[in-house]
């Protein structure tokens, strides 16, 4: 299969000297994301996360299974990452290389271990019939910072979906479509949201470099980097720095107070594109809505 | 020269990354693919052709892994496009084809799928500059059962009827008097009209008119696509309703291709 292609010496001095002066190739700060833009598509839990020429989409569907005998409250939550020849040639099919690992434990740790879906509310009647939750993660376009693509995609899309009403009465359980009753959101505690740093070594202060949504070739050519995982509260949900150069303490500190800035601006864009959705598929009328809503006033 | 409600929404070169992409919206049933073009790339060695390239199809289903119903919709696509692709142009070398099932109504129904997924790879090999004998286009003709009299909604032109002559696309559908056995045709149909159908026929003709696939369905009515009862297709009608195939792909398909490629000459 085809090998990512190599980036020359000549580029590799001229990106790093640059990155050294706190410049970017694409003229951007070295703390600033790319434009994330959202496409939402005719169905619920159905998005198209873009930043920059990176490209995911994020797909939530949900079936009625039996739950595991050790779990009777609980439904399950699986999140798939299979990254095809489609993001970038050198991925091949059935064979998962270093970076589709690091993602799906990564996006297991950030929204599955931290809780972010209520899995108790999926239950229908205990120890019989539970939701069964699956986020189906497409790659479509790789140009670095797959991780925060995928995490965006994925959190917006659970924000979006909306599970059928499911009446019990007795033995029978009636599942309603959606023109019969409004569906529900579904509890999401809160909104994870990964952000990468990409360490390329000291300064001429020497302080360390740390670049936000490096690009491919930034990827490339990076010497190490570290995901934090942190909520609009500012509550860090996990960090992981697998290798790499290392890195003080002082400098893990900054990373972290600079993700959790981040998020924030984050959390609000996605709130925006799901308001906007909200309207778009309504037509400005929302009241009817309010009445399918499950979570208080808070 | 068609109306409006029968183009597909057509984006070229969506995904920089790979050398040719398309994405397709189908106007009827919004079934939306995305397909990306690598090629001529390194084969292994295993795959390795000694005179011809090899070409790798990969289907994505939007829900769920890769099954039985994606292996067959690829083979589907890898036979029609082997018939069209010139291979000897590139030899050891691979041409990888991925095609990835956005937005379906029914993510499992293989008849709604196909049509989209041939004409987004066609356009998207045509975009990528892999060197092509012809071009080819796909339809999905579904056809009904004489008494139905379902209220479904079609687009202007959808539907029309076979009769000993074919009166263009521009029929109404008068539920009101079926007067004979006269099979009632809907082109492209979305999962609901498919529900209804008694047979499903996908049919590929390339510009020049030769037949590249048929892919024919028995359905009884109601069961969308699932099981057949046994009763078959006329031959009559099929060759009519192959004629008319013929007819949507070779001029109104040609044509939207042109159209999609604009000051991009490529055929």
């Amino acid at each position: 299969m085809p090998k990512e292609p190599e980036i020359s010496l000549a580029e590799k001095t001229f990106v790093l000297e640059a990155l050294k002066q706190n410049l970017r190739v694409d003229g951007r700060n070295i703390h600033s994301f790319r434009d994330i833009q959202f496409s939402f598509g005719d169905d619920y839990g159905f998005v198209d996360v873009r930043l920059g020429k990176t490209r995911v989409l994020a797909r939530i569907s949900a079936e009625i299974i039996r739950p595991r005998p050790d779990r009777p409250f609980e439904g399950t939550f699986t999140i798939s990452t299979e990254m095809g020849p489609m993001a970038s040639p050198s991925f091949e099919v059935g064979r998962p290389t270093d970076l589709d690992n690091t993602l799906s434990r990564l996006l297991e740790k950030s929204i599955r271990r931290s809780t972010a879906l209520d899995l108790e509310s999926l239950c229908i009647v205990t120890a019989q019939r539970v939701w069964s939750l699956r986020a189906d993660l497409h790659f479509l376009s790789h140009d670095g910072n797959l991780i925060d693509t995928a995490c965006i995609a994925t959190i917006t899309a659970l924000a979006h979906f909306r599970l059928p009403v499911v009446t019990v009465s007795g033995e029978d359980i009636t599942i309603h479509p959606v023109t019969e009753r409004v569906p529900v959101p579904l509890s999401l505690l809160h909104w994870p949201i990964c952000v990468t740093f990409s360490f390329f070594g000291e300064d001429d202060d020497g302080e360390m470099v740390c670049v936000l949504d490096a690009t491919a070739q930034e990827e490339a050519l990076r010497e190490g980097d570290m995901t934090v995982t942190v909520n609009k509260n500012g509550e860090v949900c996990q960090i992981s720095k697998s290798g790499g150069v290392a890195v003080e303490a002082e400098t893990l500190m900054k990373c972290a107070r600079k993700a959790a800035e981040k998020v924030k601006g984050i959390d609000k864009l996605i709130a925006s594109a799901l308001r906007g959705d909200e309207i778009a598929r309504n037509k400005g009328n929302l009241d009817w809505l309010k009445e399918g809503r499950s979570e208080n006033e808070r | 020269m068609t109306s409006s409600p029968l183009i597909p929404e057509i984006s070229l070169n969506p995904l920089p990354q790979s050398d040719g992409s398309c994405q397709y919206t189908c106007p009827t049933s919004r079934t939306t693919i995305l397909t990306s073009v690598n090629g001529p790339l390194e084969v292994r060695p295993k795959d390795e052709l000694p005179n011809h390239a090899t070409i790798e199809v990969i289907v994505k289903p939007g829900i769920g892994v890769a099954g039985v119903r994606e292996t067959r919709l690829s083979s589907l696509i890898h036979s029609t496009l082997q018939s069209l692709i010139l291979t000897n142009h590139h030899p050891r070398t691979l041409i990888q084809i991925v095609a990835q099932i956005v937005q379906a109504e029914d993510h499992t129904s293989l008849p709604l799928l196909l049509t989209p997924l041939l004409n987004c790879t066609i356009l998207s090999l045509l975009i990528a500059g892999i060197p092509m004998r012809t071009v080819g286009w796909s339809v999905h003709l579904a056809v009904l059962q004489n008494n139905s009299r379902g209220n479904f909604k079609t687009a202007e032109g959808q539907v029309f009827k076979l009769e000993e002559k074919t009166g263009g696309n521009g029929d109404k559908m008068d539920t009101e008097e079926n007067e004979k056995a006269v099979a009632v045709v809907v082109r492209n149909p979305n999962s609901e009209i498919l529900g209804l159908a008694k047979s499903s026929h996908t049919l590929t003709f390339s510009k020049e008119g030769e037949m590249l696939l048929i892919e024919s369905l028995e359905c009884s009515q109601g069961s969308g696509g699932e099981s057949a009862d046994g009763q078959g297709w006329d031959i009559t009608d099929f060759l009519k309703l192959a004629e008319e195939g013929k007819r949507i792909c070779c001029e109104e398909g040609v044509e939207i291709v042109r159209d999609a490629l604009g000051d991009r000459k490529v055929f």
